[in-house]
C-alpha cells in the first residue's frame, strides 16, 4: 500500500462524507455569533465566578481578624481560614492565568501542552482544597459562630469541642480517603462522586501527570 | 448588526461551508456518539468563529482550520470522550464498517475505523496525512519536528497497510501516543 493508494481511500471517504452531511445552518449561525461558549470560555467563566466568591471571602475574613484582633484563639481560627482562602485565590489565579496563555492559532501540540498543565493544576488545587477542607472545619466553625452569633465557641464549649471537631475532621478525612481509594473505581467515570474521589485520592492528579508525560514523550521521541 | 461584522460572518459562513469537511472529519475521528459530534462541531465552529479576525489570508483556510479544529478536539474533548469510548467502543466499531456497498467501501470503511481507532495524537498526524498535507505543513500544524513527523507517518502507514489487508498490526516501535 503506498501513500497515493491511502489518500485515495481517504478521498472517497471525503466524497462520502460531503454527501451525506448536512451542515446545521441554525447551529453555525449560532456558534458565528458568539452565542456557543468553547470548553475554554465556560472554564474561564467557572474560574472566575470561583475567584470572585473567594476574594469575597479573603475580603470578609480580612475584617473579621480586623475586628477581633484582640482576641488571640478567635483571631488564629480566622488566620487558619484566611490562609486557606488565600491559598484557593493562589491557585484559581494561577489557573487563570494558564488559560489565558492559551491561543487556538497556536500549534496543536503546544495547545495540548498547555491545557494539560492546566488540567494538572485544577487536579493538584481539587485535592489539597478536598485534603484540608475537613482540618479548617474546626477554625471555620469558631469564625461563623463569632461572627454570625457572636458566640466564643472556644469559652462557651471549652477545649474538648475544639479536640473532638479535629478530631472529627481527621476521622471524616482517613474514612473518605479509604473509601475513595477502594470503592472510587467501582463508580461510574461521569458521577460526580467518583470525580470528587479521583480528586481526594490523587488519581486526577496522577492520570493528568500522565497526560501531559505521554504528550511529552510523543513529542520528543522519533 | 454592525455591517462590517455581517460581511465578516457571511465570509466565514462562505470559508466554512467549503470545509465544512474538515470539521466533521475530526468530529467523526474523536467521537463516536452522534450528540457529542454535534457538540464538537459547535465547539469547532465557535473557536474558529473567534480566532477568524486573526486568519490571515494568505495561508490556506483548510490548513488554519484544521489547526484550530485539531486543537479543540486534542485538548478539549481528550479526557471526556474517553470515559464515553470505554463504554461503547464494540457498538462504535460495529457501525462504523457496517454494510459496505463493494469492495472499495469496505476498504473505506477500514481506514475510517483505522483512524478513529488511533491514539488521540496518531490520530491528527493520520488526519493530516490522509487530507494530503505535506510534512511540512503538518510539522507546522501539530508542531512537531520534521523528522518527528516522517518516523511516526512511516510506522502509522505500516499499521494502516496491516488494517486494510486485515493483518496483525505491526509490532509498535518507540513511542506511541499511550491514549487508547
Amino acid at each position: 500500500m503506498e501513500r497515493d493508494d491511502l489518500q485515495e481511500l481517504w478521498r472517497r471517504y471525503d466524497a462520502k462524507l460531503q454527501t451525506l452531511s448536512r451542515f446545521n445552518a441554525a447551529l453555525v449561525r449560532r456558534a458565528s455569533l458568539g452565542a456557543t461558549q468553547t470548553a475554554l470560555g465556560r472554564l474561564r467563566n467557572a474560574l472566575c465566578f470561583e475567584l470572585i466568591l473567594d476574594a469575597l471571602a479573603v475580603f470578609l475574613i480580612g475584617g473579621f481578624e480586623a475586628d477581633h484582633v484582640r482576641e488571640p484563639a478567635v483571631l488564629a481560627a480566622a488566620v487558619t481560614v484566611h490562609v486557606y482562602a488565600v491559598a484557593i485565590v493562589i491557585a484559581v489565579v494561577a489557573q487563570l492565568v494558564a488559560l489565558a496563555r492559551i491561543d487556538y492559532d497556536e500549534p496543536v501540540f503546544a495547545i495540548a501542552r498547555a491545557v494539560d498543565r492546566v488540567r494538572l493544576l485544577r487536579a493538584r488545587a481539587a485535592m489539597w482544597t478536598l485534603l484540608i477542607a475537613p482540618l479548617v472545619w474546626p477554625p471555620l466553625a469558631i469564625v461563623a459562630l463569632r461572627g454570625f452569633f457572636g458566640l466564643d465557641a472556644l469559652a462557651v464549649f471549652g477545649l474538648p469541642w475544639l479536640v473532638t471537631n479535629v478530631a472529627t475532621g481527621v476521622a471524616l478525612l482517613a474514612g473518605a480517603l479509604v473509601l475513595a481509594r477502594r470503592y472510587g473505581k467501582n463508580l461510574p467515570l461521569s458521577s460526580p462522586l467518583r470525580r470528587a474521589f479521583d480528586s481526594l485520592s490523587g488519581s486526577a492528579v496522577r492520570a493528568a501527570a500522565a497526560e501531559l508525560d505521554t504528550l511529552v514523550r510523543y513529542e520528543t521521541a522519533d | 448588526m454592525n455591517p462590517n461584522r455581517g460581511d465578516r460572518q457571511d465570509a466565514f459562513l462562505a470559508l466554512l461551508e467549503t470545509n465544512k469537511n474538515i470539521l466533521f472529519k475530526v468530529a467523526s475521528a474523536y467521537c463516536r456518539e452522534p450528540g457529542e459530534r454535534d457538540d464538537l462541531v459547535a465547539e469547532m465552529t465557535a473557536a474558529l468563529w473567534k480566532s477568524f479576525g486573526r486568519y490571515d489570508e494568505q495561508f490556506r483556510f483548510s490548513t488554519w482550520a484544521y489547526r484550530i479544529c485539531l486543537n479543540i478536539a486534542i485538548s478539549f474533548y481528550r479526557a471526556e470522550r474517553r470515559r464515553v469510548e470505554r463504554r461503547s467502543a464494540v457498538d462504535a466499531a460495529a457501525l462504523e464498517i457496517a454494510a459496505p456497498e463493494d469492495d472499495a467501501d469496505e476498504r473505506v470503511a477500514r481506514l475510517e475505523a483505522f483512524v478513529a481507532g488511533l491514539g488521540d495524537l496518531d490520530k491528527a498526524l493520520m488526519l493530516l496525512y490522509l487530507d494530503e498535507h505535506d510534512y511540512q505543513s503538518i510539522a507546522a500544524i501539530l508542531g512537531l519536528t520534521l523528522t518527528n513527523v516522517a518516523t511516526k507517518l512511516s510506522r502509522l502507514r505500516a499499521r494502516a497497510k496491516s488494517a486494510l489487508r486485515d493483518e496483525p498490526a505491526p509490532p509498535s516501535e518507540g513511542v506511541t501516543d499511550g491514549t487508547r
